[in-house]
């Protein structure tokens, strides 16, 4: 592969990274062969044309921090396109409530920017706040706020995206209401990358609340983790987050017990009435009251609850068969190595239902890889059996590969397949980061 | 007129029973257009079958066949989506009206297309629940048609419009697939199919069930009433509640013509019929939170030159207050024969001068030019009243419609947010999309009906 074609498209000094060290841009123990910080929609536009020319994969990405995201494991990359030096704020306007932003802004970059005008863009992505905004669209990343403000393809109003064949698309606009054409604007949020470069974006903002408050409960013999999570989510009035815990995830919680962590985000004057609510439909069950900033710092640390796990799993289901799921995961406590500190665990968004399964340190024994697969395989099964879907989100590259990072798409392939076509006729960039299981 | 072959009209028969295949040119005039009537085809039959694996059968045999398919919900869309060629087939969804699963436990519904929309929140009620996407026409209105369409309505300012709240789709392709995307309690690896089709306005498919989130019903709701002498004013009280950081539920302006033409029709709600303009503000939510909210508000409406502020006490009142807002285009019949019910979007600070042009524009080619908006997400609807019969003043029409859409383009909005662009506005679609966006479409439509035999004529311009 030539990189000097590279540096004459992107001539400033930094801009193509070749000599880099193993843990910064490198994945599964993998390097590709150069790095691109390009600074416009015309170096972006130049270097896909180039790399649909010379048949080079590329992987958009933003400042790297989960480059193994749902890989598949068998392809090769030979550029990866950071969108971390385009993080340009371009237009807020707080009367209209949206910001317009180069897709290498940060999130905390961005709630920094809003915070004067009391407004925020209400995403708590895991991890943490440096990935960027093109990434959490494109990743689909969301956290326990879904609940109250549903999920990112829900905030962006507008994008721009340079395609796989070079084009440059925009899509959507400036306003919440727009129906003109096709919806081609949603096929990104969870796209990873395979249609284009998202480079701008128009995000839909909302006021800051006046009051944040969680509630920390305990499950005891009489309200189980999911009961009580069932009970408060029928409370009537629109709560941001509902999360379950398991014994021991936060020290802000029982270590013996499941926790139950509800967020209100409310005017002043109704957070003691919502609380008043909730309390009414818990029996009056003793909670632990965090307020303003306590508030936010639980929820944030939430966030980052996954970082050390060797494998994180992501359920979806319906909230009621939630209670079962978290009973059956003790299956996959055969995969935890004896040694592990923090064993096997999860964290659940009741009512998104969300389950994500935490296993600190793998058993890595002689035949760890084909057990840990036919345990993960059985597993999957099972929640499929019951409605759900399981996402193997991070893991060893030998386990994922094994297992797959989804389950099988079945008579969607083909449609999957179809729309990447259409954005990346060459699959320049669909052919680095399998969507789905088989191609 | 165009006849459907008896070997296929004996076959249709046999899949969806003899009744349900209408073919007589007098049952057919019922489905000439849709709530856009400027456009007027009559198509080659109407098929009305119950379930999914009749539309699948149906739409085998009419593939086969090569003859194109229009879906419809109620007909009451705005843009002619509904509209048939002579030689298409229409599908409707009347007969499709179950709600197959009501699942509280849960807050999710899986219903057949043609149920009502306000139906599903009446079923929902007594769970304590609602459906929260409410289009003007939602007595009428049917769930597959708010899918197609993407609907919106007074609430969607708080709430959203209706593809945050569509969770999954059983669809048929034109060749007769059924697939399954999403669903609220999975994610199945694949790219947001749902989220592409809603708002496709059946040129993908025919959705057959529909799964929807349901939302909890608040516990209180406040219902001002603004009266204003000048449309600015009403315009500018919006922005300055907005930019406080209240949310309102719904902020819709009335305009002086509309006041007038509902006052002096049955439906009168006792607004000034001097006003110029009236604001319709409602909070919901805690009841302990409401008050403070709608304090400022008051306070907001004062500022911007409001002659009157009215409050709702009572769920009559609050009716009342809502009534010169909502059988706005029925009074309008008072006025002309004809009405076009506009639509267009505009960022929200943009109202006041967006409004003043659009009133120039209407004394320009002198039309009576009547608005009624959800001015807190920037979506005008000005109803242009005319009459069909007079050819010159239908051609007035035209180039009115074609200003105040290219006016809100300039202005950074759209050409349509929530009516859809159906057959009536597929030639403003170059004013917001390049060759290359319009193109995309049209590969993204390919994709779900490779042989383009789904409401034929739509969305995008013939040159595409």
């Amino acid at each position: 592969m030539d990189t000097s074609l590279l540096r004459e498209i992107l001539p400033v000094k930094g801009q193509v990274l070749e000599h880099f060290g193993e843990t910064d841009w490198s994945f599964f123990s993998r390097q590709p062969r150069a790095v691109l910080f390009p600074h416009s929609q015309e170096e972006i536009t130049s270097v896909l044309s180039l790399a649909n020319e010379n048949n080079w994969n590329c992987m958009p990405a933003g400042n790297g921090t989960w480059l193994e995201g749902c890989m598949n494991t068998d392809r090769e990359v030979n550029l990866i396109v950071s969108m971390s030096k385009m993080n340009n704020i371009l237009v807020h306007e707080p009367d209209n409530l949206f910001v317009e932003l180069e897709a290498g802004v940060t999130l905390e970059q961005l709630q920094v920017t809003l915070r004067p005008s009391k407004q925020w863009l209400p995403l708590d992505p895991p991890g943490k706040n440096s990935s960027t905004m093109g990434a959490i669209i494109a990743t689909s990343s969301c956290g326990a706020l879904q609940t109250g403000f549903g999920r990112p393809r829900d905030h962006v109003l507008g994008a721009t995206l340079i395609t796989g064949d070079g084009k440059t698309l925009k899509l959507g606009g400036k306003t919440v209401k727009n129906v003109a054409g096709f919806d081609l604007l949603k096929l990104l949020s969870g796209s990873w990358g395979r249609f284009g470069v998202i480079t701008k974006l128009i995000m839909r903002l909302h006021p800051l609340p006046e009051a944040d408050r969680t509630l920390l409960f305990s499950s005891n013999q009489a309200h189980s983790g999911t009961s009580l999570a069932h009970d408060i989510m029928h409370t009537p009035a629109t709560l941001q987050s509902i999360s379950i815990l398991s014994p021991g995830l936060r020290e802000e919680l029982d270590s013996e017990n499941t926790g139950v962590a509800v967020r209100i985000l409310e005017s002043e004057a109704a957070v003691d009435q919502v609380e008043a609510l909730i309390l009414e439909r818990t029996d009056l069950l003793p909670c632990k009251r965090l307020n303003g900033s306590e508030s936010e710092a639980f929820f944030e640390s939430l966030k980052n609850t996954d970082t050390d796990s060797d494998v994180v799993i992501r359920i979806k289901c319906l909230p009621s068969i939630m209670k079962n799921l978290i009973h059956q995961i003790e299956a996959l406590q055969s995969l935890v190595a004896d040694d592990s500190l923090g064993g096997l665990q999860f964290l659940a968004h009741y009512e998104s239902g969300i389950l994500l399964v935490l296993i600190d340190k793998l058993k890595l024994d002689d035949d760890w890889l084909a057990q840990s697969a036919e345990t993960l395989k059985e597993f999957r099964d099972t929640v499929e059996q019951q409605g759900g879907s399981l996402t193997l989100l991070f893991a060893p590259e030998a386990l994922l590969k094994e297992v797959t990072p989804w389950g099988s798409l079945d008579e969607l392939e083909t449609l999957c397949a179809g729309l990447e076509k259409v954005f990346d006729p060459n699959q320049i960039l669909s052919r680095s980061s399998a969507h789905r299981s088989a191609e | 007129m165009e006849s459907l072959p008896k070997n296929l009209a004996r076959d249709l028969k046999n899949i969806v029973g003899s009744k349900w295949v209408l073919t007589d040119r007098d049952r057919l005039l019922a489905y000439e257009s849709d709530g856009l009537t400027a456009y007027r085809s009559i198509p080659l039959a109407v098929v009305l079958p119950e379930s999914t694996s009749q539309v699948s059968n149906v739409f085998k045999l009419l593939s086969q066949n090569g003859i194109k398919v229009v879906p419809r919900g109620a007909g009451t869309g705005l843009s002619g989506g509904a509209l048939a060629e002579p030689t298409s087939v229409i599908i409707g969804t009347s007969r499709m009206n179950t709600i197959l699963e009501l699942d509280a436990d849960n807050r999710r519904a899986v219903v057949q297309p043609g149920v009502i929309n306000a139906r599903l929140s009446e079923v929902a009620s007594p769970f304590g629940l609602y459906y929260a996407p409410d289009p003007a026409s939602q007595s009428a209105c049917t769930i597959g048609g708010n899918v197609a369409e993407n609907s919106g309505g007074p609430h969607c300012l708080k709430y959203g419009v209706t593809s945050r709240y569509v969770t999954g789709l059983t669809i048929v392709t034109y060749e007769g697939q059924v697939l399954q995307l999403g669903g609220l309690g999975r994610e199945r690896g694949s790219y947001d199919l749902v989220g592409v089709f809603v708002g496709s306005e059946g040129c993908f498919g025919i959705a057959t069930e529909v799964e929807v989130k349901l939302l909890p019903k608040p516990e209180a709701v406040q219902t001002l009433l603004a009266i204003f002498d000048r449309i600015e004013d009403a315009g500018r009280a919006v922005t300055s509640i907005m930019a406080r950081g209240l949310l309102p539920a719904a902020l819709e302006i009335v305009d002086g013509a509309t006041i007038r033409a509902v006052e002096a029709s049955v439906f009168a709600g006792g607004y000034p019929a001097d006003a110029n303009a009236a604001l319709v503000v409602e909070f919901d939510g805690i009841e302990e939170g409401l008050g403070a909210d709608v304090q400022k508000a008051v306070s907001d409406c004062n500022n911007s030159g409001a002659t009157e502020v009215r409050s709702a006490a009572t769920s009559e009142e609050r009716q009342k207050l809502w009534q010169g807002r909502k059988k706005a285009f029925g009074a309008m019949g008072r006025i002309a024969t004809d009405l076009l019910v506009q639509d267009a979007t505009v960022p929200r600070s943009k109202l006041p001068e967006v409004l003043l042009k659009i009133s120039e524009i209407g004394d320009r080619y002198d039309l009576n030019i009547a608005n009624v908006f959800h001015a807190g997400d920037g979506n005008l609807h000005p109803n242009i009243l005319f009459d069909r019969s007079d050819s010159e003043e239908l051609e007035k029409v035209e180039l009115a419609s074609t200003e105040i859409m290219k006016l809100c383009v300039a202005a950074g909005g759209t050409i349509t947010g929530e009516h859809g662009v159906g057959h009536d506005k597929k030639s403003y679609m170059p004013l917001v999309y390049g060759i290359e966006e319009m193109k995309a479409m049209k590969k993204v439509k390919t994709v779900f009906d490779p042989h383009h035999g789904m409401n034929p004529g739509k969305v995008l311009p013939a040159d595409i």
